[in-house]
């Protein structure tokens, strides 16, 4: 008799398990998650503590004259960086001009927040990090992740104090782009490999070479337009196939970040920003 | 030390410490080769302590590795609970195993528990690997396990 007992609670918890999996999709599941995240977020927390030793390390035992160095090649950078703000300036009120001449929608002004990347996620296969911005933050699901290169993931759950992002080269991550300056759109998905994209349905006859530069599109209404995504390495015409074979790679480094922007964009303004079609 | 000396503080502790070492960020080398960790000390748990820790904690385990990685609940509590009821069957076995017998059989426990989170990660929609290099940490586990269990024996001697 007492033997038996494990049994029915293996039974039982099952159908525990099945209820939750089941219900996964419900909102006060998704509450329950949100109330775990508080027990959690110290945890991840913590756990990065070891890294950011190493971090510590590196930035305070360095020489004078690296630091020197560094410094003069930031000045540079910001002289560069500062001309393109002058010359942007000029350009976004053309364009804004122009948007108003054509009765098109005004595009959203947006938000960023800074986050650092507080760990990875612990399966090699999954391409998934943890940031340490959450909710007190106004962090929503969906809402798109950038580095410095251009865009590279899209959060997928918050927590209060953290929230995790997908990266765009995980195999179930899709983001539609658009070849920068011919317009030929198209779907990028994820390889598992962090520096490789695959373009899928692109047709054999779709004018694309190496080194066309991707850019996010809006079509979908969840990535914002016009974000460089990334390169294509890889162009290969095979005629007994409908499409092109067709890879890119990301334009950050993705294995070497550690600070990401998060773009602020209400839930309700993913699905309304796409913009009317000619 | 007897036998079934168990106290809440030693359980948690060591599945808190546990979960820590699952999370600390690696080199991208050795990540296919972490062993895992909050697994082996579960199972240590049960091993012991079976009067204690049965199916239901070891299930509530999982729903915190799920919590932790941000899985939806219940995929790896599954797992969990069905590695327990395993576990339950056999610990009179293998309590009196000799101690790589033990890592064996822990090791195809571990990958019995992998096998039917993977399955039930595919289902709900996260990406998986398709290569059996999935399956290392279930080696690497095996391996660690004879150092696991002497430094848990020790903790528990402690309290």
């Amino acid at each position: 008799m007492r033997n038996s007992l494990p049994g029915y609670r293996l039974l039982m918890m099952m159908i525990l398990s099945a209820t939750l999996l089941v219900l996964r999709e419900r909102a006060f599941m998704q509450e329950v998650r949100f109330a775990l995240g508080y027990i959690v977020d110290p945890v991840l927390y913590i756990a990065d503590w070891p890294q950011q030793l190493l971090i510590w390390r590196q930035e305070h035992w360095v020489t004078r004259d690296t630091l020197q160095k560094n410094n003069a090649t930031l000045r540079q950078e910001v002289l560069l960086l500062s001309r393109h703000v002058e010359k942007m300036a000029a350009l976004i009120t053309e364009n804004e001009r122009l948007r108003a001449l054509l009765h098109s929608s005004e595009r959203l002004s947006e938000k960023v927040v800074i986050a650092e990347i507080i760990g990875v996620d612990a399966d090699p296969y999954r391409h998934e990090m943890i940031l340490d911005q959450g909710k007190n933050v106004g962090i929503q699901e969906g809402q798109t992740v950038l580095d410095a290169d251009g865009l590279i993931g899209q959060v997928i759950h918050v927590n209060a104090r953290t929230s995790r992002a997908l990266l765009v080269t995980d195999p179930v991550h899709a983001v539609p782009i658009q070849i920068n300056d011919k317009g030929i759109r198209g779907i990028a998905v994820g390889s598992g490999l962090l520096d490789k994209l695959y373009l899928t349905d692109v047709p054999n006859t779709a004018d694309i070479q190496i080194g066309d530069l991707l850019v996010s599109s809006d079509i979908g209404g969840r990535f914002p337009f016009g974000y460089p995504v990334a390169k294509v390495t890889l162009v290969n015409h095979d005629a007994g196939k409908p499409f092109a074979r067709v890879e890119a790679q990301p334009l950050s480094k993705l294995d070497r970040i550690r600070h990401v922007l998060i773009l602020m964009r209400e839930q309700s303004d993913l699905a309304l920003d796409v913009e009317p079609s000619e | 030390m007897s036998a079934s000396s168990y106290s809440i503080f030693g359980l948690l502790s060591s599945l808190l410490l546990a979960s820590l070492f699952d999370l600390v960020q690696l080199p991208s080398e050795l990540l296919p080769f972490r062993p895992h960790f909050v697994v082996l000390i579960l199972i240590y748990w049960l091993l012991f302590v079976p009067a204690y820790v049965g199916v239901c904690s070891a299930w509530l385990v999982g729903l915190w590795v799920d919590a932790l990685r941000g899985d939806v609940l219940g995929v790896h509590a599954t797992g969990f609970a069905l590695m327990g009821y395993c576990v339950f069957l056999l610990y009179q076995r293998l309590r009196v195993f000799p101690i790589w017998q033990q890592a064996a059989v822990i090791g195809l426990l571990i990958a019995m528990q992998m096998v039917s989170t993977r399955t039930l990660l595919g289902l709900a929609g996260r990406s998986v690997s398709e290569s059996f290099g999935y399956y290392w940490p279930a080696l690497t586990s095996a391996f660690i396990w004879p150092v696991c269990a002497n430094l848990m024996h020790r903790w528990r001697r402690v309290q």
